[in-house]
């Protein structure tokens, strides 16, 4: 397909949208597994606090 | 306007926030995702080629927002430091905390598209002039205010040092800002200027608009998201982040 | 063994143990090229005089930034500061006069040694006074943001990479803008703003830090 060339960019084109893609989706999941680990993090400590 | 101040006090109170910024998060991260993938969708396959650049024109939809961005956040930092500054309002530096590495990574984002988009243009993808240097610049001064704030144990002292920093860095963004009509003497002659309005055509800026709308909406989403987590941290021990860590078990957000 | 074999190896454990001593100099390097690559207009085909201008100026900001680093480190250490912060008087004049006063003592002998730098490197006589009076304003801006990186810094250790990350990213516009006054002075284009600017942000160094950097000594003694 002649889409896929870019008109003979297309070594320049796609790599910036494919960094760009994993950027994405990156930064926005990121907070998503910081939270996680924050929640799992501030249980332990409720926990042994509990059992004091 | 009693409504507005109300709400601005609410804001200020960690639980409220906490709890109430959760569903910003949400629309924000649908219409930012959403309007990322129609903006690339349509600037990729919905756009004629540039008459002088090609298909390499296309990077702009990414290149353009990203680097506007990271500018305004680094913009924003330095407000939120003036503000920690003077009122020493705690979610002032939350949000410091939280906009920071947002801020170097679509700074970086920039720089990469750009030295990728200036070796067809250009012929080279480095050159030492005002505006490239001013960006490179903004990106250490991300660094710095990151390895800063690790570097000094004590956090309030680290807030301190952290807002005083960003705020004397926006010496920097007047240099990005003006460098083209500034430092033309500095400037190895571009073949094609940036945001020279000679072969964009008005349906080439639409994608454009939906990508930097689409940018602002996630950025605004993922810094958010950021300053729950760090609210929730900062919080620690205090009834509420109890009841919310007990009422997380089964579906552990 | 022979001789050798040990001291290459124990040399090379050392380094080891205190990897900034190669990251130092690693450093230093990179830093010095892109000053020195982004101040010259022209690239290798560059003028006799923009080299000169290049040369003077980042040798001048390279030796304010390594001289105002240790600003206040001996006041923290020996307990000076926590007499400067608790005392009545102003800690904005004290912290005014210090900056001043090292000033005065690192970068005013530099200036006077200008002239003979420019004179090794050939510099047209005609640009001297545009070098002298931009490189004027420029050592008072480096000397202010120096000092206010040694006290960003101030008790966590001396650590020159962390110090340059700091400091020089606040360099780099004021040099772009010194250096561009003169290269379009040379170039008989309109030069005024840039002068100007650096001077406005000279003045404003003079006037606002002192109070960012007296605040930043106050939370060093309270933490």
């Amino acid at each position: 397909m002649a889409w896929f060339e870019m008109g003979g960019y297309a070594a320049y084109v796609w790599p910036v949208f494919g960094v760009a893609l994993v950027l994405v989706i990156g930064l926005a999941i990121a907070p998503r597994y910081r939270h996680r680990r924050l929640l799992d993090e501030l249980k332990g400590e409720h926990e042994s606090e509990d059992q004091d | 306007m009693n409504w507005f101040t109300r709400t601005f006090h609410k804001m200020g109170s960690p639980p409220f926030f906490y709890r109430g910024a959760e569903i910003w998060v949400i629309w924000l991260y649908i219409i930012g995702l959403g309007a990322l993938m129609i903006g690339t969708v349509w600037g990729l396959g919905f756009t004629p080629a540039d008459r002088l650049q090609g298909d390499s024109f296309r990077i702009i939809y990414l290149h353009v927002p990203a680097a506007h961005l990271s500018q305004l956040i680094y913009l924003a930092i330095a407000v939120a430091g003036f503000v920690y500054l003077v009122w020493r309002m705690k979610m002032a530096d939350v949000f410091m905390m939280s906009a920071v590495w947002l801020g170097a990574w679509l700074t970086a984002f920039a720089l990469f598209s750009g030295i990728v988009w200036g070796i067809p243009t250009w012929g080279t993808g480095w050159v030492w002039d005002a505006r490239t240097t001013s960006v490179l610049v903004q990106l250490f001064l991300f660094l710095g205010l990151i390895v800063l704030r690790v570097a000094i144990p004590n956090s309030q002292r680290a807030a301190l040092a952290v807002a005083v920093l960003a705020i004397v860095g926006v010496i920097n963004i007047p240099i990005i800002k003006y460098s083209v009509d500034w430092f033309t003497t500095l400037h190895q002659p571009a073949s094609i200027q940036i945001g020279n309005p000679i072969g964009i055509d008005t349906s080439m800026l639409w994608p454009l608009l939906v990508n930097t709308i689409g940018l602002y909406a996630l950025a605004a989403g993922v810094i958010l998201y950021y300053m729950r987590i760090y609210v929730l941290r900062r919080e620690r021990g205090s009834e509420w982040v109890r009841e919310v860590v007990a009422n997380q078990r089964g579906d552990s957000a | 063994m022979n001789a050798f074999v040990i001291a290459f190896n124990r040399t090379l454990r050392l380094g080891w143990r205190h990897p900034l001593d190669s990251l130092n100099p690693m450093a230093f390097f990179i830093i010095v090229t892109s000053l020195i690559s982004l101040t010259i207009e022209g690239g290798p085909a560059a003028s006799e005089n923009a080299l000169a201008i290049a040369v003077l100026w980042v040798v001048l900001l390279l030796s304010t930034m390594m001289a105002s680093g240790s600003a206040f480190a001996q006041d923290f250490e020996d307990g000076t500061l926590e007499q400067m912060v608790s005392q009545q008087q102003s800690l904005y004049a004290t912290v005014q006069g210090s900056v001043a006063a090292r000033w005065f003592i690192s970068s005013f002998p530099l200036l006077a040694l200008v002239p003979l730098g420019a004179w090794m490197l050939n510099l047209d006589l005609q640009l001297w006074g545009i070098l002298f009076l931009s490189l004027i304003a420029g050592s008072v801006v480096f000397t202010f943001f120096g000092v206010l990186g040694a006290t960003l810094t101030l008790g966590i250790g001396r650590n020159g990479v962390l110090l340059a990350l700091l400091v020089l990213p606040l360099y780099v516009p004021v040099l772009l803008l010194g250096v561009g006054a003169c290269q379009r002075y040379t170039s008989e284009e309109s030069f005024e703003f840039a002068l100007i600017g650096i001077f406005a942000i000279a003045t404003a160094a003079i006037t606002f830090l002192p109070f960012a950097i007296a605040a930043l000594l106050r939370v060093s003694q309270e933490y």
